[in-house]
């Protein structure tokens, strides 16, 4: 576990110098990248030297890393300076809350869904649990969202179509359809994943003796094997946060909720160096995180490790 | 087979006795197979798509994109069967162009994914140690990298081709594949004709591809499969958000983004649905032929 968190910012200084070469190796002037017009050279020279452009590119690859260890994500070039962090701190919040939201309701429902086709294996709830599933692996989310907004924002105007709520109140009619096209392709994994490991829990021998003392089904299910089943889905979580980045990105393009997706397009295509290391940076350092975390939650979760431990623990 | 009967029973004239045949690896899989029935039918309906995407044959006539202005928005048509689009052309030719770049790029993508991965897998299983721990590391954190920044970022440093495309979405979907093959190198390096090999003195790298690579063959087809899908989805992602292939190019990705419009659904609903059909039948039908697959040839794994 120690060596986990020392792990982290090795990791994520391979990941600096590896984003780092390739925007670098990327054709086309950062400073000029996004402005219309070519400014005077000696602005142009000032705007250089401001931006560390001045500076072979060895000396920018140490600042540049310098001010990242001290938690300076840096200006932006195509926001006129403006530093990073603020630029985008408000879009990484939105793009972060609708993230979690999506993951939950497909770690949630997934699961139920999952456990719901094991123990009615083959009947028609079995059955019905495809149907989710087929939506979430056989079309991109762009055209489930798009399906999604016009049967419920248009034609049964019952959520809205776009944009950011304003306040906690409009937040169920704004953000439940960007969360179910987001979460549709990981609910419909986790739930095959979390079907196929209960079917197999359920015939292990401790579910037989659980059974054999008399335990009610749903105490059978629910206490003793939803635990051990559920050890699969939680090391796809990992994955599953990498994946719901990405489909954010898309999403949030089709529901006009301003957050990273855009920043990181449009950062791209104006050559914005700082902003595409920063932003590439602060998501792998998230999503490393987040994996670091699953893995201690594997240890207190599987029921081995447990039993080993109130050994060790009584002798 | 005679050979070891005649031990226990009594010489007999004439042809061996015909008992159950003795089945290979790949013929036992291939009835596996065949009892699945989604999974033929997928298999199927998959040599239609392809059949149909790269002859194109009776819609071949008409480029897709012949543009007749005075056509636009135009109904179905026995000369355009699925309409015309906003610049008058023919969408069925579109569609099956589309298709013919989709299913290039997914699986030229998932060629790249295999070498990769086959490679990775091969190297970090056999050599062992720390080699394995390092690479399979490097895997684990490549696993949780946001993998879409990455392709963008390739296709930024080389230009938007679709060449560079089909490359960097290889270049980010080996990893699944890596694992797997590590795993079934792992199991098989302890059986005994790798030892034999081995005892023999053969190089390394004889024993890796003429040894290894045939028996991993199952595994390789499988997740092959099963990276194509994933790389058409990928590709689509990108169209999406115009960074994908270059504009001229209808990938049904780009087809099913472009209708995605609340006046298209007004107006022109016939639109719509093709490109979303195909794109998502040829998905269902590879995922569900690489499960078939999975089940026929690795009946022990998941």
């Amino acid at each position: 576990m120690i060596r986990r968190v020392l792990a982290l910012p090795l990791i994520l200084w391979v990941i600096y110098s590896l984003v780092f070469v390739m925007v670098e190796a990327a054709p086309g002037d950062p400073v000029l990248g996004g402005r219309d017009r070519i400014p005077p050279r000696v602005v142009l020279d000032r705007l250089n030297h401001m931006y560390n452009y001045d500076m072979p590119a060895v000396q920018r690859y140490a600042v540049w890393l310098g001010q990242y260890v001290t938690g300076d994500l840096g200006k932006s070039t195509s926001y006129a300076g403006q530093p990073v962090a603020q630029l985008v701190g408000p879009a990484f919040a939105r793009s972060a809350a609708l993230g979690l939201l999506a993951l939950s309701i497909a770690v949630v429902l997934g699961t139920g869904v999952g456990m719901l086709a094991a123990v009615y294996q083959n009947r028609w709830i079995d059955q019905a649990s495809l149907v989710p599933v087929l939506f979430g692996i056989s079309l991109p989310s762009f055209v489930t969202a798009a399906i999604l907004q016009i049967f419920f924002a248009v034609l049964v105007p019952v959520f809205a179509l776009g944009g950011w709520p304003h306040g906690w109140s409009e937040a169920i009619t704004h953000l439940t359809l960007p969360a179910i096209a987001l979460s549709l392709p990981i609910l419909a994994y986790i739930s095959r994943l979390m079907r196929a490991s209960m079917i197999e829990t359920l015939r292990l021998d401790f579910v037989r003796t659980a059974r054999a003392k008399g335990a009610a089904p749903r105490q059978v299910v629910f206490r003793h094997a939803l635990r051990n089943a559920f050890l699969p889905v939680l090391s796809f979580l990992g994955p599953a946060a990498a994946a719901v980045m990405t489909g954010s990105f898309v999403v949030e393009q089709v529901f006009r909720i301003p957050g990273m997706g855009d920043f990181f397009v449009k950062a791209v295509l104006d050559r914005d160096r700082r902003l595409v290391l920063s932003i590439v940076l602060v998501y792998a350092a998230m999503l490393v995180t987040f994996n670091a975390l699953t893995d201690m939650a594997y240890g207190l979760l599987d029921p081995r490790i447990r039993v080993n431990e109130q050994k060790g623990a009584s002798r | 087979m005679t050979t070891a009967q005649t031990g226990t029973m009594p010489p007999k004239e004439g042809p061996p006795p015909l008992g159950p045949r003795a089945q290979g690896y790949w013929a036992k899989a291939l009835r596996r197979l065949r009892r699945n029935r989604v999974a033929v039918v997928s298999g199927i309906v998959l040599l239609l798509i392809f059949v149909t995407c790269f002859t194109a044959w009776p819609w071949a006539a008409e480029a897709y994109s012949q543009t007749h202005y005075d056509k636009a928005f135009e109904g179905p048509t026995w000369q355009a069967p699925l309409g015309r689009d906003e610049h008058g052309r023919n969408y069925l030719a579109q569609i099956l162009y589309g298709g013919r770049i989709s299913l290039t790029v997914g699986f030229l993508a998932a060629s790249v994914a295999v070498c990769i991965g086959t490679l990775w897998g091969l190297v970090a299983g056999y050599v062992g140690g720390r080699t394995d721990a390092v690479m399979m590391r490097i895997v684990d954190v490549l696993y949780s990298l946001p993998y879409i920044l990455l392709v963008v970022l390739l296709t930024l440093v080389f230009g938007r081709d679709w060449r560079v495309l089909f490359l960097a979405i290889g270049a980010v979907s080996w990893l699944t594949m890596a694992r797997v093959i590590r795993g079934q190198v792992l199991q098989l390096k302890a059986m005994p004709f790798i030892e034999a090999a081995r005892a023999l003195g053969l190089p390394t790298r004889r024993i890796l591809l003429v040894h290894m690579v045939p028996n991993l063959a199952g595994p390789i087809l499988v997740y092959a499969t099963l990276t194509v899908p994933q790389a058409i989805l990928q590709e689509s992602f990108l169209s999406f958000l115009g960074i994908g292939m270059p504009p001229d190019y209808p990938t049904w990705g780009a087809l099913s983004q472009q209708v995605m419009q609340i006046n298209t659904l007004a107006n022109d609903w016939h639109l719509i649905l093709p490109p979303c059909v195909a794109l998502s039948i040829t998905l269902l039908a590879l995922n569900f032929l690489g499960d078939g697959l999975r089940d026929a040839l690795d009946p022990q794994g998941r």
